[in-house]
């Protein structure tokens, strides 16, 4: 065992000054910090959020005519943005208040979208695995969708009694002190909700991005783990066959899960972006 | 538009800016330290979740500013064109149903129209046929009755005929019986009188 590395399987997943291009050859990135920071997720968040921003500056220009789209561009991210609207703001925050919603829901999908598909590249990576950066985006919801509540609502204190549930119990002082007691209990239920519901959103996002490229990083690192001397375990030693049994397999059960994780990197960003919206929903029309 | 591309320019440069100089001023204080427990999922990143504020910011910033009040009127002139589409449609759709009205009103004249032609020619048909039966009855009694009245010619011819037979038949047997030549006239007496007499015999039987 004397020598062999140890093994990091969020090495290559978590942000890092240091990107390997080519272990075998030695081939690495370095560099990419500044002041022990490292850079790696910096960047590609400023180059996801700049082709964001690209995007839908030339998709503006291009609407502004108000002819219908043509090219495939144009109507990739009008789809796009449709698509925002009709199945996620419409119906998460209602018909009335969804334009008004439109660009922060819109900018919010394709931002996160962007820094999920950075992920599927070879030698990147996807921001969005680290809960700091979700959580950032959390926050930012939190605030829009208390802002939505506390404008829908008449002020702090009308938003704040939407948290209070209306429960009505018959009978004696016992049941009415047992219904006070509910509701208060309920209430402070629906106060942590608020903070739990962000929470939530921030943790789903990253755990699904740094799980997935985790996984992928595993499966092909199962090569690694039979071949190379660094790695090799125990029961690989001696058998060079193994190699050939596991690199195919390895390879083609990334390609396989390497497509799903495509399409996990559309639906996280639409469930961020609908529950985001959903939330605003119900912050602003509270059920009574 | 020459300001519109200066703001871009701005923007873009100030996310360039952003990306080189921020990581020094969120430098972390702990960096040096050794890693490990949940630190795979940078909860000490605190730099990280700053520039993600920023960042989106930004962009909020700059996609507010040049894109959404583009789109905003794009979609307001799509809705305006695609409303004056709509309403196109919906006058085109009455003019046709006007004359699909019209042509079902048209369709049922001429329905009613080929109604009173087929009655007519039905009657004048029945009238026709009524007239034709009327007519080869008619004929069918005329052949009839021609056909009666060259029977009753041909059955007496035969008749005429059979009675010269049996009267030559007659005088034959006669002249044999007698031996002797009797002329026509005697034998067509002769053949009478056995007739006559044979009547009698008959009615007195």
């Amino acid at each position: 065992m004397a020598g062999k590395k140890a093994i990091d399987p969020f090495e290559h997943v978590v942000d890092s000054g240091h990107t390997p291009i080519l272990e075998t050859a030695n081939l690495e990135i370095h560099g990419l910090e500044i002041g022990g920071i490292p850079l790696k997720f910096m960047l590609l968040m400023a180059g996801s959020a700049t082709i964001v921003a690209i995007g839908l500056v030339w998709l503006g220009r291009k609407m502004a005519s108000g002819e219908p789209p043509t090219g495939k561009l144009w109507n990739i991210l009008e789809s796009l943005l449709f698509f925002v609207r009709d199945k996620i703001v419409r119906p998460g925050v209602g018909e009335h208040d969804a334009n008004r919603y439109l660009p922060y829901l819109t900018t919010l999908f394709l931002f996160i979208f962007t820094m999920n598909l950075a992920g599927m590249f070879p030698f990147l990576g996807s921001p969005t695995a680290s809960i700091m950066v979700t959580g950032a985006l959390a926050l930012v919801s939190f605030v829009v969708i208390h802002a939505a509540g506390l404008e829908g609502n008449h002020g702090v204190g009308g938003y704040l009694k939407t948290f209070i549930p209306h429960i009505h119990i018959e009978g004696g002082s016992a049941m009415q002190f047992l219904g006070k007691g509910i509701t208060v209990g309920i209430a402070l239920l629906e106060y942590a909700t608020a903070f739990i519901r962000v929470t939530v959103l921030a943790v789903r996002l990253f755990a699904n991005m740094l799980a997935g490229h985790t996984v992928l990083f595993m499966i092909l690192f199962f090569i690694a783990l039979v071949d190379n001397p660094a790695y090799q375990i125990e029961i690989a030693k001696g058998k060079d066959w193994l190699y050939y049994l596991v690199m195919p397999f390895s390879v083609l059960l990334v390609t396989a899960l390497s497509l799903l994780e495509l399409f996990i990197a559309g639906l996280q960003a639409f469930i961020f972006t609908f529950l985001t919206a959903v939330f605003i929903g119900l912050a602003k029309h509270p059920a009574h | 538009m020459r300001t519109a591309s200066h703001y871009k320019l701005f923007a873009l440069a100030a996310i360039v800016v952003l990306v080189i100089a921020f990581p020094a001023l969120a430098a972390d204080p702990h960096a040096g330290e050794k890693k490990g427990g949940l630190d795979f999922t940078g909860i000490k990143r605190y730099d990280l979740g700053i520039y993600t504020l920023v960042v989106f910011g930004l962009l909020m910033f700059i996609v507010g500013k040049f894109a959404w009040p583009n789109i905003r009127v794009g979609l307001a002139k799509r809705e305006a064109n695609i409303g004056s589409a709509l309403a196109d449609a919906r006058r085109d759709r009455a003019d046709a149903e006007a004359k699909l009205t019209e042509a079902k009103k048209q369709l049922d004249a001429a329905a009613a129209q080929a109604k009173a032609i087929l009655d007519e020619a039905r009657r004048d048909a029945d009238v026709l046929k009524a007239s034709e039966r009327e007519v080869g009855v008619k004929e069918a009694q005329a052949e009839r009755e021609r056909v009666r009245r060259d029977l009753a010619i041909e059955r007496d011819a035969v008749g005429k005929q059979l009675h010269q037979h049996v009267v030559e038949l007659a005088t034959l047997i006669a002249s044999k019986a007698v031996r002797r030549q009797v002329t026509i006239d005697t034998k067509s007496e002769l053949v009478n009188e056995s007739i006559d007499e044979l009547r009698t015999n008959a009615n007195r039987a």
